[in-house]
Parts: C-alpha cells; sequence; structure tokens
C-alpha cells in the first residue's frame, strides 16, 4: 500500500525512511457491536485484527489501535473500489469510517540495531515484542503507533503528520549514536 | 608511591601504559588502569581538595564512591565536568583536572584563612548569625552567602559531546559485579532468559580486584553466558517502583566524536533485581582524623592490591573489628611497614603475625602539619569513654582506619525495602524488602567469616578544642562538637540533625558519615541507636551530569515544533514565526523594511476593510459520528443542539464539573449523525481525551464515536468584506449568497478542484470564510487564494493580527486568558447556558459562589492618557484591586485609533462607565470601564 519512499537515510546499517502516505481510514465500531463488526468484514474481506495485532493483505493493512478504532491503510484506487462498502457498512450498525489520510505520516526503520535505536526513547521491550504486533507508546517525545514487521529489524512507525520532522530527526540522530558499533 | 611488580603481583595496572596528565597544572604519570586518585598517590600528591566550610586541606580517604574529600574539575573548556571524585576518574592520556575550591592551588590555598575562625562558625551558625539586626538585614548577607556558597564552576560554553539514553528489560538486573553479584548473576544465567550487570568500576570483580583467585573463572563464565550482558563504568543511581533501575554509563567522557556517547542514562525494567552493592568501611572519628594521610584501611589496601600503590611508608592501623586482618596483609604484601595496630576492643582475635596489637588503645590525635607524620594514642578505660595515662606517639606517615562496615544500601531509600540496626555487626541492613529485590554478599551484612565488631563511633576528646577537630562529615566539616551543640539545642530527630548540620549532604550523600553520625547523636541524647532510624538515601546514589539527565533533548531535539500545513506558503509570503498552542504559527508578514508594528496595523486594516487571509489549522477539529451525537454535544455543551438544522453551525461554551468554561468553539451539523465539532488549539487533545472520558466511564449507552481530524484537515479562513468575492473566483460548486449560505452554516464541495468543507463563521467580526481542504492540500490552496484576491488587496494576516481583531470584537481566548476560573456568565455569555436541559457544570453553576455580584466579569477598557495599557495588569478601583487586564487583548486599534483591552474586574458589568487605574511596575495608567465590544455590537459587519 506504500507507493514510493519520499525520502531515506542510511547511517551505517540502519536505514531510514519515509513512505508516501497511502489511503487511510479510521474504523470505528465496537468490538462488541457483533452487526458494524461483520459489517466490517465483509467489506473488507476479512474480519478486523484482533487487540495488539495488524493484518496485512496484498491490497490492506489494518491496523488495531484502540479498543474501539483499526486503522485501514490502502492505495488510493483499492480506497475508492472500499470506499463506498465501508460507509456502507456504517449504516448497519454503530460504526464510523473517518478519512485521516492527511492527518498521518509513515517512517520505516530498518536495520540491524534498528531495536536499539528506538530503545533510546522507548521504553516498550521491542525485542520480545512479536512481528505484526502494534503498539502505542512515546519515542522519546513523539506519540507513535509502532508495528513490529515481519523481517527482522523492521518497523512501521506511524505519527501525527505535525510530529514527522521531529521523529525523523531524532531517529536519524538516535540511529547516528549506534553507528560506530555497527 | 608505586610499589614494584612482585611486591602487587595482580595488579591491574598496564605498566606498559604510561599515561601522562596534569593536575593543579603540573604534569604526573600514572599508568593505564590507574584512577586519577591511584595516580596521584602514586606520585605522592597528599593535598588534592579543600574542605567546603573550612577549607582545610584533605587527602584521598576512600577508593570508589565513598570518597568524600578529592573532588576535582575535570576537563576544560565546554567539556569541564565540576566536582567529580577522583576515585572514579578511569586515568587517560592527556586528561586535566584542577582541585575545587581553592586558590591558587589545593597545596597553598588563600581560602584557608577561613579556618583560623572555625569556632566562630559551628553547625547553626547560618541561621543564628545571619537574621539580625532588623528585618532586611538577609538581602545584605545574602549576597556575599550566595558567593561564597557552592562548589566548582560550570562550563559556560556549550557542551558539544553526546549524551544519550537507552531504554533496557531483563529478566533479572545485578547491580555490583564484585564477588557476590558475580555468583548471583551466573546462578541466575543458568534460570532465566536474560541478565543484566552493572558495575561502577572498569572491570568486574569488585573487592576482589588485585586478588584474583576469588573470582578465577567467574568474569569469563559470565561473559561467554550469551543470555547475559554486562555493563561496566555503570552506575546504578536510583531503583523506583515496579523495578525501575536508572543507570549511568560513562562511556567516553574524553571523546569529542558526535556519535560516541560521553555518557548514556539508562532506565532499565527487571522482573527481578539482586542488589550485590557491597559494603563500605566507616573510618574512626578522632582529633585530626581530616589530615592528608589518614584513609580507610580498605582504601589503602586497594590502592596497594589493585594499584600497586603505597599510600605511605610507615601505617599504623586503627580499628574496633577484625575485619582490618585482611587489610594488614595486603600492605604487608605491598611492603608497607606496618607499625602496630591500634584496636579499641579490650580484647580481640586479632592477631597478625609479627604486628603489634594494642588492644583497648585509642587515637589521642593525628599529628602533622600538612599530612600525617605521627599519631598520638593512649589505652581507653573498659567503657571507651575516656583515655587513661601513658599516651605513645608513633611515627607514621599513614593512619588506616575501619570502624566497622555499612552496607550499601542506599537503593532501598525509595521505596524497595527498609533498614533496622544490626547490633551484632553494629550496621544497618535490609529489613522489609520487596518480593522482587534481594540482597547479597556483603550489602546483605555477609562481613566474612567470624567478622567481630565493637562500635566506636568516636575517641573520647581531650581539650576543650579537641571536639571540632573530631571530624565527622569530611567534605562539609561537620565535627563532634557540631553534633553535640545540635543535641543541646535539641535536635533530636536526625533528618533535623542532617539539616541543621549539614551532615550528610555533601556529594556522598553520607556514605562515610552518616552512620558515625547516628552513634554519635544515639549517645548524646541517650536513645538506642536502632530507635533513631537513618536518614533517607534519595536517588541519584552519586552526583549526575545534568548533561546524562537531558540526554538528546537538546537544541532542535528539545521538543516537537510542529508546523502548520501551508508552512512553505507562509515562509513564501515572509511570515515571522513564533511558537503558539504548540504550533509555529505566523505572527505576522511583514513587507521589505516595514516594522513589526506597522506590519500588524497594515494587516488589521486589510481585514477590516478588503480581504486578508489567516491559517486557522491549529483549531482542534474533531467529527463526531452516531446516532446519539446530539446528545452528547447536549451534555458537553451548555447550550442546546438538538434544535440545530443539518448544513448549520453553532458556537458553544464547555465547561468544568465547577462550571468554569474550559474549551469552546463551533460545532457544525454535516448530516443527521455526523458533526464537525472546532476546538481551541491549545485544547484540541484535551478536549478528545475529555470526550473519551465521558463516553468511556460515564456515558457508554451513547452510540457515539469522536474521532480527532485535527491533523486531516488544513483550516485557511478568509476574512474581510471581500471575502465572498475573493471565494468565488476559487472554482467552487456551491452558492455563497448569503441566502444560500448565511452565518453560522457549513457546506461541503470542491475549491479550486480540492475537496473542501466551508464554515461560515467568525472571530475577526468581519464576513468570514474557514475552508478546510486536506492538509496535504494547504499549499495548494494557499497559493490559489493568494493569486485569486490580488487585485482584491489580499492580505495575509497572523497572531498578532488576530489578537487585535478579536480585542476589537470583544472576544477572550478560551484556556489562555480565561484560564479556567470564570463561568459563561463571567464572560457576558450567559445566554449560552439552557435551563432545560442537563450538562457538565451546570450544578455547580447554582453555588453561592458562582451567584456573586463582585465576580470577575469581562469588560472592555479604554485608556484615558492614550497609553497602551499593560498586559496582566492590575486594575484598580481606588484602593480596591478589581482583577486584571487580560493578558494579550492590550493594543493601540488601528480602526478606532485608540487604546483598547479586555479586562476581568471584580462586578465588572456594573462599573461600566467608571474610571480606573492600571497598574504594572514601573507604571501607572488611567482607564474608563466600557463595553468589551468595541466594534460592530450589532454584528453588521458578519451578517452580510
Amino acid at each position: 500500500m506504500f507507493s514510493r519512499s519520499l525520502r531515506s537515510a542510511e547511517i551505517g546499517v540502519i536505514v531510514v525512511e519515509e513512505l508516501e502516505p497511502p489511503q487511510a481510514l479510521l474504523l470505528r465500531s465496537r468490538a462488541d457491536d457483533h452487526v458494524a463488526m461483520r459489517a466490517f468484514a465483509d467489506a473488507l474481506q476479512a474480519p478486523l485484527p484482533d487487540p495488539g495485532k495488524a493484518r496485512q493483505s496484498p491490497v490492506n493493512l489494518t491496523l488495531w489501535m484502540a479498543p474501539d478504532q483499526w486503522l485501514l491503510l490502502t492505495p488510493s484506487h483499492i480506497m475508492e473500489q472500499a470506499s463506498p462498502r465501508l460507509r456502507t457498512a456504517t449504516l448497519n450498525g454503530h460504526a464510523a469510517a473517518v478519512d485521516v489520510s492527511d492527518a498521518l505520516s509513515y517512517i520505516v526503520l530498518s536495520g540491524t540495531g534498528a531495536e536499539e535505536v528506538l530503545s533510546a526513547g522507548c521504553s516498550v521491550d521491542l525485542a520480545s515484542l512479536a512481528c505484526d504486533r502494534v503498539i502505542r507508546a512515546p519515542v522519546e517525545l513523539a506519540d507513535v503507533t509502532l508495528l513490529k514487521i515481519k523481517a527482522r529489524h523492521r518497523f512501521l512507525l506511524i505519527i501525527e503528520r505535525p510530529i514527522a520532522p521531529y521523529l525523523w530527526s531524532w531517529l536519524v540522530d538516535a540511529a547516528l549514536g549506534i553507528a560506530p558499533r555497527s | 608511591m608505586r610499589i614494584a611488580a612482585d611486591q602487587a603481583p595482580f595488579a591491574r595496572i598496564d605498566r606498559s601504559r604510561p599515561v601522562r596528565f596534569v593536575f593543579d597544572g603540573r604534569s604526573y604519570e600514572g599508568f593505564a588502569g590507574d584512577t586519577l586518585a591511584s595516580a596521584l598517590l602514586a606520585n605522592d600528591v597528599r593535598v588534592v581538595g579543600r574542605s567546603f566550610k573550612l577549607h582545610r586541606a584533605r587527602g584521598i580517604m576512600g577508593q570508589g564512591a565513598e570518597e568524600a574529600n578529592a573532588l576535582v574539575t575535570l576537563g576544560e573548556g565546554a567539556a569541564t565536568e565540576p566536582n567529580v571524585r577522583a576515585t572514579m576518574i578511569e586515568l587517560t592520556d592527556g586528561l586535566v583536572a584542577r582541585s575545587v575550591n581553592t586558590w591558587p592551588s589545593a597545596r597553598v590555598d588563600l581560602g584557608a584563612v577561613v579556618g583560623w575562625f572555625g569556632l566562630l562558625l559551628p553547625a547553626g551558625f547560618y541561621y543564628k548569625t545571619f537574621m539580625g539586626p532588623g528585618q532586611g538585614a538577609w538581602h545584605i548577607y545574602e549576597r556575599f552567602i550566595r558567593r561564597a556558597a557552592g562548589l566548582g564552576h560550570a562550563p559556560r560554553a556549550t557542551d558539544d559531546r553526546r549524551y544519550d539514553k537507552r531504554h533496557a528489560h531483563c529478566d533479572v538486573l545485578v547491580v555490583g559485579a564484585g564477588p557476590a553479584g558475580l555468583t548471583a548473576a551466573i546462578a541466575a544465567a543458568d534460570t532465566c532468559n536474560s541478565v543484566l550487570v552493572l558495575d561502577e568500576q572498569t572491570e568486574a570483580g569488585g573487592s576482589a580486584l588485585g586478588m584474583p583467585d576469588r573470582i578465577v573463572g567467574m568474569v569469563d563464565r559470565l561473559r561467554s553466558a550469551p543470555n547475559v550482558r554486562v555493563l561496566m563504568r555503570t552506575t546504578a543511581i536510583g531503583l523506583y517502583e515496579q523495578n525501575l533501575v536508572v543507570a549511568v554509563e560513562r562511556m567516553g567522557d574524553n571523546t569529542a566524536d558526535i556519535r560516541l556517547s560521553a555518557q548514556r542514562l539508562w532506565k532499565i525494567r527487571a522482573e527481578r533485581v539482586v542488589l550485590a552493592t557491597g559494603a563500605i568501611e566507616r573510618p574512626l572519628v578522632f582529633d585530626g582524623n581530616d589530615l592528608p594521610g589518614v584513609m580507610l584501611a580498605s582504601a589503602s589496601a586497594t590502592y596497594a592490591m589493585r594499584y600497586a600503590v603505597a599510600c605511605g611508608r610507615r601505617a599504623v592501623l586503627v580499628t574496633n573489628n577484625d575485619g582490618i586482618a585482611k587489610s594488614a596483609e595486603s600492605l604487608r604484601m605491598a611492603g608497607i611497614e606496618i607499625a602496630a595496630i591500634v584496636d579499641t576492643r579490650p580484647s580481640s582475635a586479632l592477631a597478625p603475625d609479627g604486628i603489634e596489637v594494642l588492644r583497648g588503645h585509642g587515637v589521642v590525635r593525628a599529628r602533622g602539619r600538612s599530612s600525617v607524620t605521627e599519631v598520638e594514642i593512649a589505652p581507653l578505660t573498659p567503657d571507651g569513654k575516656q583515655f587513661l595515662p601513658r599516651r605513645r606517639r608513633i611515627d607514621c606517615d599513614l593512619i588506616a582506619v575501619s570502624g566497622g562496615w555499612n552496607p550499601t544500601l542506599h537503593l532501598l531509600g525509595n521505596g524497595a525495602g527498609r533498614t533496622r540496626y544490626a547490633p551484632e555487626i553494629a550496621c544497618f541492613i535490609a529489613d522489609d524488602l520487596s518480593p522482587t529485590v534481594a540482597v547479597v554478599g556483603a550489602a546483605a551484612g555477609e562481613l566474612g567469616e567470624g567478622y567481630s565488631v565493637r562500635p566506636a563511633w568516636r575517641m573520647p576528646a581531650v581539650g576543650r578544642g579537641a571536639p571540632w577537630r573530631q571530624f565527622i562529615d569530611l567534605h562539609n566539616d561537620v565535627t563532634v562538637g557540631d553534633l553535640a551543640l545540635a543535641a543541646r539545642e535539641n535536635y533530636r530527630s536526625v533528618e533535623h540533625l542532617k539539616r541543621y548540620t549539614t551532615m550528610g549532604m555533601a556529594h556522598d550523600q553520607g556514605k562515610t558519615s552518616s552512620v558515625n553520625a547516628l552513634g554519635i547523636l544515639s549517645e548524646a541524647i541517650d536513645r538506642p541507636l536502632a530507635a533513631l532510624g537513618t536518614t533517607r538515601a534519595r536517588p541519584p546514589y552519586t552526583p549526575v551530569a545534568f548533561a546524562a539527565v537531558a540526554g538528546r533533548q537538546i537544541g532542535a531535539l528539545y521538543a516537537p515544533k510542529r508546523e502548520l500545513p501551508a508552512h512553505v506558503a507562509h515562509l513564501g509570503c515572509g511570515a515571522v514565526f513564533a511558537e503558539s498552542g504548540g504550533w509555529m504559527r505566523p505572527m505576522h508578514y511583514p513587507l521589505a523594511g516595514e516594522s513589526t508594528a506597522d506590519a500588524i496595523r497594515r494587516e488589521v486594516l486589510a481585514v477590516r476593510n478588503a480581504v486578508g487571509i489567516v491559517d486557522n489549522s491549529a483549531l482542534g477539529k474533531v467529527e463526531i459520528h452516531g446516532p446519539d451525537a446530539a446528545i452528547l454535544l447536549d451534555r458537553l455543551y451548555s447550550n442546546d443542539w438538538g434544535s440545530l438544522a443539518v448544513g448549520r453551525a453553532r458556537y458553544g461554551l464547555m465547561l468544568t464539573e465547577d462550571g468554569m468554561v474550559f474549551d469552546d468553539g463551533v460545532t457544525a451539523r454535516l448530516s443527521d449523525t455526523h458533526y464537525l465539532m472546532t476546538t481551541t488549539s491549545a485544547g484540541a487533545g484535551t478536549v478528545v481525551d475529555w470526550i473519551e472520558l465521558w463516553l468511556q466511564r460515564a456515558w457508554r449507552d451513547l452510540r457515539v464515536f469522536a474521532t480527532p481530524v485535527t491533523h486531516h484537515w488544513a483550516d485557511l479562513t478568509i476574512a474581510g468584506p471581500r471575502a465572498r468575492d475573493l471565494l468565488g473566483r476559487l472554482s467552487l460548486d456551491m452558492d455563497l449568497s448569503p441566502e444560500a449560505f448565511p452565518h453560522l452554516a457549513i457546506r461541503e464541495g470542491t475549491v479550486a478542484g480540492l475537496p473542501a468543507r466551508i464554515l461560515r463563521a467568525s472571530f475577526t467580526g468581519e464576513l468570514s470564510f474557514e475552508v478546510m481542504v486536506p492538509a496535504r492540500s494547504a499549499d495548494q490552496l494557499y497559493n490559489a487564494v493568494m493569486e485569486a484576491g490580488r487585485d482584491l488587496g489580499i492580505t495575509p494576516f497572523g497572531v498578532d493580527a488576530t489578537l487585535i481583531l478579536r480585542a476589537e470584537k470583544g472576544h477572550i481566548l478560551i484556556g489562555l486568558e480565561a484560564d479556567g476560573t470564570t463561568t459563561p456568565d463571567d464572560l457576558g455569555l450567559g445566554r449560552l447556558v439552557s435551563r432545560k436541559k442537563d450538562f457538565i457544570g451546570r450544578r455547580s453553576l447554582t453555588l453561592a459562589d458562582r451567584l456573586r455580584p463582585d465576580r470577575p466579569q469581562l469588560v472592555g477598557l479604554q485608556s484615558d492618557d492614550d497609553r497602551v495599557l499593560p498586559g496582566g495588569g492590575v486594575v484598580w478601583s481606588g484602593d480596591s484591586k478589581l482583577g486584571h487586564v487580560v493578558p494579550m487583548s492590550s493594543c493601540r486599534s488601528p480602526v478606532l485609533g485608540r487604546c483598547i483591552a479586555l479586562a476581568l474586574i471584580a462586578g465588572g458589568r456594573d462599573r461600566i462607565g467608571s474610571a480606573v487605574t492600571v497598574t504594572a511596575i514601573g507604571s501607572q495608567h488611567r482607564a474608563s470601564v466600557v463595553s468589551p465590544v468595541f466594534l460592530d455590537p450589532k454584528n453588521g459587519r458578519i451578517y452580510v
């Protein structure tokens, strides 16, 4: 769902890359609202992921964000097809689908030592975090949604757009701090 | 003096690697593996510093974190670090250090003249002396006291070295890599997934370094374990709730390479914590015990065995316990002559071969000018309270003392456990530990097989002045005389005693002084030591550089600076930015050569007379979805929402439970079940949290979701009498006529080819359209507006002009100027309080306090002497203080041509028409109270 890179930086073996934002919808429903949850599942052709998890398909990535929130990321042409179904889904129960495409930025951090870079400002035990797990935690002064991607030492960081320049600078600086030993 | 290699065969220095360093301007040589302290001792530098109060000459007395005397300033220029213990500084080539609190040097210090008046400066002199002769005298003294206070000097230049942080997690954290810590870590490695070991020394081994047979193979075994990580040069400075341990790693204090950290602050979460922090030897207190050459026996042994340094040629050992035997053996191995062991106990099992043991003896005084040259001893009465005749003098240049051992338990001070007095070993040991914290080794009071001690908190004093030369806290010059005085003045609590005498308040936090002081107080007030307790040891365990705490949160990384979506377009228009509400916002847009004041005035006039554009993207935006959305709004806001038609908008006030206004904004209805709420910029996050709090905890029955979309939508507001004309030029697919698009309405469509929501609402008092487009299109829309409005006089205006425009209309900034202490009625918005429904804060509005006639009420002020009134200035009526000028509202109105302001003053509305005085520091103004709405009270400019 990420079509291209907006910018990237290589510091030793660490790569920091900002991606072009895909279309993004915040899906809202109570997890125990079976009508709404089923409607979303029908629209996406897959159930919404369980708490703390993400689900990736060839055309979209869905992340659990909170007990009643999921973030759907998908390319714009796919979103054009899915949007009507999703909005219809919101009519079938107590649910909402809110466009947040311009609200978020996406940074991928990868390379051996990526965990150590994040550990400079994130108190979560990233080494024991399973792949496809989603957490929301501060990275230094930025509130980040963090997804551990299946490939080792690779993280997707989702952040409010205005904070992205700060997070980018912070990651590059933190990577610089571990570069001599990489 | 350096010991020959064969006499210290296990020393950890590398004699093949000489290291040059400079102390107090003189060059010396040491070896790799030395500390600054060991290298200074090897070079026979006896005086390394001066005490804080009396500037008495002081030598090195310890070998680690307990060092009370040897504080130095490390480094030069920007990398200067003041007040570092020489015992903790790893010697590196080119190292530069100088003593602190000395001038011109530690050996010759002019400040020592203060010591002549030592008897005039007892505990509490500060409080007793500087109270008189009358009120205000303190301010005279303060200047001199502040100049004399403090140690060392912080560098003025920026320290460019890198300080950073790391978070870490482990199953077991072992603090201390001495024999007990290594044993614990090896055991943990066999059963746990991850073990982390910290030690402040440069290599593992602790007290066994220099005597390696105790730890043979242990270090290698630990390092080869894949689940063990060892951090050397790392001091645990605090143990907090849920086993959060904070530690500082000294990585390369001397590096100038920005990629290498000088120090690193670790925040470690451990399932279990093992404290293997060892024990610190106590000094003995006697007349002259602060002379250079008096030092802890274990320290002198460590210097001999680990660093191959003889701290003297002829030593007298003084003790009250059997532990001294090990130190004596080490010193003798190193070739240091031991003249005698003075044992305060009448009987003991101490019997080292070939060394005279003087049982039942004590030290009358240590003698010497700048360092020890002899010690005077005498037999003690059986209770140890008096000396008997038959004094004897022994020539020596080293007095190695051991008053027993204190387990190092400072990390328990934050709640992980307590301590209790263990009389059998005369020290405080761990008690009531957290179930996930363990203490092992000497820290647990395991001080060696058959360890025996008899407390000897102080030697008897001979002569009236002797108690003032018996030093307890070496750094702060706290003596037995001070403690006795404090006890006479009824300071019976150890915490009070500490603060009154400053005992234990130096950089070492009483590591070698506290227990002796407690023992002496216990005897002085005849209260058991166990009942006295100890002072609380608070983090940090050792001093920490502020830079380590700050880490990388400096410079550009100090805090995120949020830029507006049209930031680039603002730059193109010459905006001057400042942080406001957490955003970098354009304050004004000066033209070439234009002053700030002229720019602001031009922008205000453009909005009043033509058209302007302002970026309001920072305003909070929340989408409310659900069939119960109107009910939610009714409960959140003080006014009614049920009647709001689709496509219309309404201004609302949000109150807290106490009836005070906490946020405001315009909310528009987009469909039957869909609203767009706007909030203040500063309140954007708070309001969302507030809504979630109520939805999740109190109103779970409501079928509604509130989703923040502040960052998705840019909000560019076009304001002014020509706003409609300008907007009409932007390829709209909607009717802008007043009939089709009235004030307080919202429309969705496209503008300049962009999907948009347009809200007609006004903060400036002019016809205004807030055009919201997806944030990444903000620059595109901004540039399109500027292009389309060129001939209409389109003018970008910033925060400064907005503040004037809204002041002219009598709008107060909720959250900034109305700071949670005003009700709707106070702000003249009582009409927005519904009497037909319930809402948050309603009941509080009926409290007597909320109905007081003298509550602060929003009014306007008009300067009577044509001067801008001071923002925040105090408003007076005669001698009665009425309130204050609303801080950012005071201005000279370009349209009205006079100076105006908003104010919150007691019973303000009834005072309209009266005269008041406004004061601020250095100024006084005359003003008249007027209506807060200075311009267009009937809103004719808005409803067009």
